[in-house]
């Protein structure tokens, strides 16, 4: 007789409490009202120096600024996670706790895609405003937040694990930092137009540009949205191995 | 209800323990000492699953940490080095949010119980980076045991805090290990005495001495002879007790004798009559004759030095 597989179901109570209090150290702290005010003003004072200018409600340039804004938020905000509770030994106290690695990983990646959640409704008023200006194609810019929002989930869970291997958290920042703003620019005209065709074009497909590309157009392919949900699955995987190594992260 | 079996662990190159054996029965109390370095934190994490032994066997209650780590992380009540906990919480969410991610139900009218018994009511709606250290541990303690876990492991739960504090938690231990299996690490001795009826001792990761607390200090006690008679009477009575052995003597006078023996094994008490009989019987004259406890903080010296010892030997 063939067994069946057993399947086993992740328990979401732990991951709650874990999320729960991951956002309480957010929330509850002025730093992150300060970063999403600051996220925020400079989003806008960037989009609002050519938008009187040029004179239509257009809000390409708003999230061409954004993805560079998500680069920075999303290596702001990885870079607290583990670090932070490796610094204040809590990381410890996590893991003698009955939650599996992948429990410990997604809480932190749930919080994170909450609190960016939250960045995108603080923007909404502004989308409005401009909306009020003049007519805005509501659909596409919805494709362009749901772009933005699978960007910074890639870049996130990239920055989760990266912070996994450092002990301080500024140093993690400006290694997720500056490692995302290679890999981004690898995939951008300015480089790929300097590589043979062959390179250009393999490297092309894994273009965090192109495939967000495809979202600011309103028309993200299968491809563009497999790109997206892979990294971030791949990274959570990295992350579980990672916190597996017991005697590398304590 | 925990048993460690020749568990070995390495950092890099380094043996942080060496083949270390040891098994606590349900409902005992056991300090776990050592300097710092010993290999303390390391064991305690290895029991908690928070760390895997590259060598070697654990159980907790008949469940391997490795295999059934969340098995064995409810059964521990577990207290890190150094407390840590989340101090922008208040108290009352510190708990709550330990209660969520162990699955508890019912907070917190089902454990009032024991936050009242725990001492934490005043401190219920503050947060936990404005309450004192005590209070701290408290809560710390209180986390540990909110799920009545069958075993309760502290890793220097009264490290950092003042006497009255340490009478606080001593108290607190005292009562829970009536029914709870505690193993507790410190290097603060004075507090073993009051708290556990048995020690393991541990130095560079290898254990020298597990046992009950009366086993070690009863072997390690001396008897004191102040006698009249010629020296050489406590060779007759070496030859009569063998489980003596001459630690010193000194002459106090021309006749007058002052010998301290080690005592191997066995009551002291019982020994007295024995020594003042040889004497006697030896034409001498006991004049003082005192049992000499020795305090465990030298007994734990003179146990690191003699690893040290043996090791620089080995």
């Amino acid at each position: 007789m063939i067994k069946k597989p057993k399947i086993k179901f992740i328990n979401c109570r732990p991951m709650i409490g874990l999320v729960l209090k991951d956002l309480k150290a957010f929330f509850l702290s002025p730093a992150g009202y300060l970063l999403i005010g600051v996220f925020d003003l400079v989003l806008l004072w960037l989009f609002l120096q050519n938008f009187f200018l040029i004179g239509q409600a257009d809000l390409t340039d708003f999230f061409l600024s954004l993805q560079w804004g998500v680069l920075i938020l999303a290596s702001a905000l990885s870079m607290k996670t583990f670090v932070e509770e490796r610094q204040k030994q809590t990381l410890e106290l996590l893991l003698s706790l009955p939650t599996s690695p992948a429990q410990l990983a997604l809480a932190k990646i749930i919080t994170g895609l909450i609190i960016y959640l939250i960045v995108i409704i603080s923007l909404i008023p502004f989308v409005v405003i401009v909306s009020l200006l003049g007519p805005i194609d509501f659909g596409l810019t919805a494709s362009a937040f749901l772009g933005s929002f699978l960007l910074f989930a890639a870049f996130y869970t990239y920055g989760i694990f990266i912070s996994l291997y450092f002990k301080n958290m500024i140093i993690s920042f400006l290694f997720t930092l500056f490692s995302l703003f290679v890999i981004y620019l690898a995939g951008t005209g300015f480089i790929l137009d300097r590589l043979p065709e062959l390179i250009s074009q393999s490297l092309a497909a894994f273009s965090f540009k192109n495939h967000y590309q495809s979202f600011l157009l309103g028309t993200p392919a299968v491809s563009d949205l497999v790109f997206f949900l892979t990294l971030p699955l791949l990274f959570l995987e990295l992350i579980i191995i990672r916190l597996n190594r017991k005697d590398k992260i304590l | 209800m925990i048993s460690l079996k020749k568990v070995s662990k390495f950092f890099g190159r380094f043996k942080a323990l060496d083949e270390i054996t040891f098994r606590l029965k349900k409902g005992e109390t056991t300090a776990f000492l050592g300097v710092n370095g010993a290999g303390k934190t390391t064991t305690m994490r290895i029991i908690n699953g928070i760390l895997d032994p590259d060598l070697g066997e654990v159980k907790i209650d008949k469940y391997s940490p490795a295999d059934n780590p969340i098995k064995v992380k409810q059964i521990i009540g577990y207290l890190p080095e150094n407390n840590p906990l989340y101090t922008h919480l208040r108290v009352s969410e510190y708990l709550h949010f330990i209660a969520q991610v162990r699955n508890l139900p019912g907070f917190p009218h089902r454990y009032k119980h024991l936050f009242t018994h725990m001492g934490i009511a005043a401190v219920w709606d503050q947060k936990i980076e404005e309450i004192s250290r005590g209070y701290k541990q408290r809560v710390g303690l209180t986390a540990a045991l909110i799920h009545q876990p069958k075993v309760l492991v502290l890793d220097e739960p009264l490290s950092g805090l003042d006497p009255l504090q340490k009478e606080e938690i001593t108290s607190l231990l005292k009562t829970l290990g009536q029914k709870t299996t505690i193993l507790f690490s410190t290097h603060v001795l004075s507090e073993v005495e009051s708290l556990c009826s048995n020690i393991i001792i541990i130095h560079q990761g290898r254990i020298i001495f597990a046992g009950s607390l009366s086993d070690f200090t009863m072997h390690q006690t001396q008897i004191e002879v102040v006698y009249q008679g010629p020296k050489k009477l406590t060779n007759l009575i070496l030859k009569d007790l063998p489980r003596l052995s001459l630690h010193q003597i000194k002459p106090v006078s021309a006749k007058t004798w002052h010998a301290v023996f080690n005592l191997a094994a066995g009551r002291p008490d019982r020994y007295l009559k024995s020594i003042s009989a040889a004497v006697a019987e030896n034409k001498g004259l006991v004049t003082q004759l005192n049992i000499r406890k020795q305090s465990l903080e030298s007994l734990f010296t003179k146990l690191t030095d003699k690893a040290n010892d043996q090791k620089a030997k080995d």
